[in-house]
């Protein structure tokens, strides 16, 4: 017995739960404990994941496998007083799958992957709804050779679908520990404890023996066939005839749900509530998130004396930090919401129905939900891109994602309507319903272009289990939507600070004295104060203070950039000074509109507060010879630019982790920057000859 | 293990089949990623299933669950509708 920890594929706990150390670089603890590891493995839709989280809970973290897009969930749980490992590997449905994900899993069951040592154990997932299908997996499992737990999960669906099964039966047909568990009401964990227990206590003494080789090498036609046919006799053994009978709901429902017609309204249906719910009902904790940390801002400013230190915090680490957390709300409430309608086995059906329209643009169907998602915010919609299996299409959703018009974009259409129709809302209407609808036509256009050009291979035909209806796991969501919360702070969060800190310091630095008139004005300001006018003292402080940030900005880094890139920018009707304003936009888009505020010497707080005083400003702004900057033309050059270009950097960095390399979120940059580009110069130059 | 008779075997592609009638794969014609697919979800020679829902994309009950695939891979899927419930007129 003492040798039981001596199998040499007993592994030190560090070497498979690695750890990120503050540079993100994945650092090795040395543990001297040897922990068990446990992989768990099982079908789609079997509720592999909810009996991972009600063993492990909060304790798991996501990793991808090495080199990959592929996640895993890692955790550790406790049984019987020693800590064993837990790894919830991707669904899948047979071991000699090419799907990568499937194979991934399968390689990392079976300790084939490179980097990644093999697993003491495998606990496999059945869907005791289903048992003939989930058994082929269990069975190809069974024939490894390796220690062996069946979970045996649904129970207590399969008790409501007058399934019955002799699990006794069960354990002397396939030889090995078999028990029945219901994860989501939590029913037989503690039996499913005590048996990984007893495996961990032992496992090298068990060398499976459990298990007659059933027709892998005998097979000479399909290997499928055979295979199938003994789940199918195991099943009959041990099942009752009337489970042969299936209860009618998901029938029922399928029939309205999948319908051409019924089923595409009840998706659209679908959608514009999840749609109302992160682009409207997040705002609401949004702006608390927004209000908490100007709050702060104020705060610190109050605390600070010294100008520069106060700007830094303020501006550039608390503002960072808030320009994070903000995103929060519509991460979670996305992922919140996905994972309920992938729980019920509705995302199934949305994938299926939309899948005939949205093959004809060359996407698969579940394309359907990042791509919508984009409308509200970039990032919560590339994360999401997950929903989509073939790596191919999800490489192209993610890459046309930002291309729609995200909540963003709105103060930029904003602002240049009300510079372009500031007198008729309906064509202020129309410049607004044009800009989302070049945003979708590009996004689509792209997509089109990409799949014959940067991403051969055709679409691929669908293929989808339709699992039956079933009541959404609470817990479940919760903690899928705390994990992906969890790896946007951790992954986004870092990069998006630093950003932020870089271009705090390109518009900052160098300094430069006031302007001569702010200097005179604050000498009168004083005059005025001593005079008893103190308000007419403040009004020549602000416009003071306008001046300086005003004249602060341009010459500052950011202002030479803006003066730099002005040849360049000059063919779409851009001065220098509009310039500053993309650059200084370039990690968030939306800053352009605060930055024209300075550059123009409203003051920062005109963006927020007084948009008209900005607008009249923006209007009446000219150029060296006395023409108006806003014409028709530049404004509308200026809107395409914002539509298509790719100013938002934390997408950028979110591209970065769902794509696995660098190489997809520079080309993302350029490629929208590039289309922004040009299609900014022809609309500009139409403008300019026909308008 | 074959109880048809060589004379009344009918071979139908499985996008063609009609609804609730049961049929047994006979072949399948291409190979790859979705296929493999297809038959590690149950479909696959010798198995015994029904279309649900005909159309494209198309639903097919294999075991107890059920599946949605597009027609243009139905297309190289050929079955042999089964007794009693066959219409082979």
């Amino acid at each position: 017995m003492n040798d039981c920890h001596s199998n040499n594929s007993s592994l030190p706990v560090a070497e498979i739960f690695p750890r990120k150390n503050r540079l993100g670089k994945i650092s090795i603890a040395p543990l001297p404990k040897r922990a068990f590891s446990l992989a768990l493995v099982g079908n789609p839709n079997a509720g592999k994941t909810t009996l991972f989280n009600a063993l492990t809970g909060l304790r798991a973290k996501t990793a991808n496998f090495p080199g990959t897009t592929v996640e895993q969930r890692i955790g550790k749980a406790t049984v019987g007083g020693q800590e064993i490992i837990l790894v919830d590997l991707p669904g899948l449905y047979g071991l000699e799958s090419s799907a990568p994900e499937e194979k991934l899993a399968s390689d990392a069951m079976r300790g084939r992957l490179a980097g990644q040592p093999a697993l003491d154990a495998v606990l496999v997932v059945v869907d005791a709804t289903n048992l003939e299908r989930n058994l082929f997996l269990a069975g190809e499992v069974l024939e490894l050779k390796r220690p062996v737990i069946i979970a045996l999960n649904m129970m207590d669906m399969a008790e409501r679908e007058n399934i019955r099964i002799d699990v006794e039966k069960l354990r002397a047909e396939l030889g090995c520990v078999v028990v029945p568990v219901a994860a989501r009401i939590g029913k037989g964990i503690d039996e499913l404890r005590l048996e990984i227990e007893r495996l961990a206590g032992c496992a090298a003494n068990e060398p499976a023996a459990h298990f007659k080789t059933h027709c892998v090498t005998t097979c000479v036609t399909c290997p499928y066939q055979k295979r199938y046919e003994w789940t199918e006799s195991v099943s009959a053994k041990v099942m009752n005839p009337a489970a042969a009978r299936r209860p009618q709901r998901t029938e029922k429902l399928d029939k309205f749900l999948t319908h051409p017609v019924v089923g595409v309204a009840v998706f659209l249906a679908v959608m514009l509530a999840f749609f109302f719910l992160i682009f409207w009902a997040a705002k609401i904790p949004m702006n608390l998130i927004d209000h908490l940390f100007a709050t702060i801002g104020t705060w610190v400013a109050s605390q600070v004396a010294q100008p520069d230190l106060q700007s830094l915090l303020v501006n550039s680490v608390i503002g960072g930090v808030g320009g994070i957390l903000v995103f929060l709300p519509q991460i979670c409430i996305l992922f919140f919401a996905l994972s309920l309608l992938e729980d019920t086995g509705y995302l199934a059906r949305a994938a299926f129905v939309m899948d005939k329209i949205m093959r004809k643009l060359g996407l698969p169907g579940k394309a359907f939900v990042p791509l919508l998602s984009a409308h509200a915010c970039a990032i919560p919609a590339v994360m999401s891109a997950r929903v989509v299996e073939n790596p191919r299409d999800r490489l192209a959703t993610i890459l046309v994602a930002p291309l729609m018009a995200c909540s963003a974009r709105i103060p930029i259409y904003a602002m240049i309507t009300a510079l372009l129709f500031p007198q008729s809302p309906f064509k202020a209407a129309l410049v607004f319903t044009g800009a989302y609808a070049t945003g979708i036509f590009f996004a689509l256009g792209m997509a089109w272009i990409f799949q014959r050009t940067i991403l051969p291979g055709g679409s691929r035909p669908l293929v989808i289990e339709l699992p039956p209806y079933r009541l959404p796991g609470l817990r479940t969501a919760f903690l899928h939507t705390f994990d992906r919360a969890k790896i946007f702070v951790e992954q986004a969060g870092t990069i998006i600070l630093l950003i932020s800190l870089l271009l705090w310091t390109l518009s900052h630095y160098p300094k430069s004295s006031p302007p001569a008139a702010a200097v005179v004005m604050t000498a009168q300001a004083a005059q005025f104060e001593k005079g008893g006018d103190k308000k007419q003292a403040a009004e020549l402080r602000a416009t003071a203070g306008h001046l300086t940030a005003q004249s602060a900005l341009q010459n500052s880094f950011a202002g030479k950039i803006g003066r730099v890139i002005e040849p360049a920018i000059k063919p779409l009707g851009f001065d220098w000074q509009i310039g500053i304003g993309i650059i200084s936009s370039f990690a968030a888009r939306e800053v352009i509109v605060s930055t024209l505020a300075v550059v123009y010497g409203v003051g920062e707080d005109a963006a927020e507060q007084n948009r008209t005083s900005l607008y009249d400003t923006l209007r009446h702004a000219t150029r060296n010879n006395d023409s108006p900057v806003f014409t028709t033309a530049t404004c509308m050059s200026l809107l395409v630019y914002y539509i298509l270009a790719a100013q938002c950097l934390a997408t950028s960095v979110v591209v970065r982790r769902e794509t696995n390399s660098l190489k997809w979120p520079l080309f993302q940059i350029f490629y929208m920057t590039g289309l922004a580009y040009i299609a900014a110069f022809i609309v500009y130059h139409i403008f300019l000859n026909f308008a | 293990m074959e109880t048809v008779k060589p004379t009344i075997i009918r071979e139908t592609r499985l996008d063609e089949l009609p609804p609730r009638t049961c049929a047994v794969v006979r072949r399948i014609e291409t190979d790859g990623e979705e296929v493999q697919r297809l038959k590690s979800l149950g479909l696959c020679v010798g198995r015994q299933i029904e279309v649900v829902k005909s159309g494209d994309p198309l639903i097919v009950k294999i075991f107890g669950s059920r599946i949605g695939l597009s027609a243009s891979l139905a297309a190289h899927v050929w079955l042999e509708t089964c007794a009693p419930r066959c219409n082979l007129s």
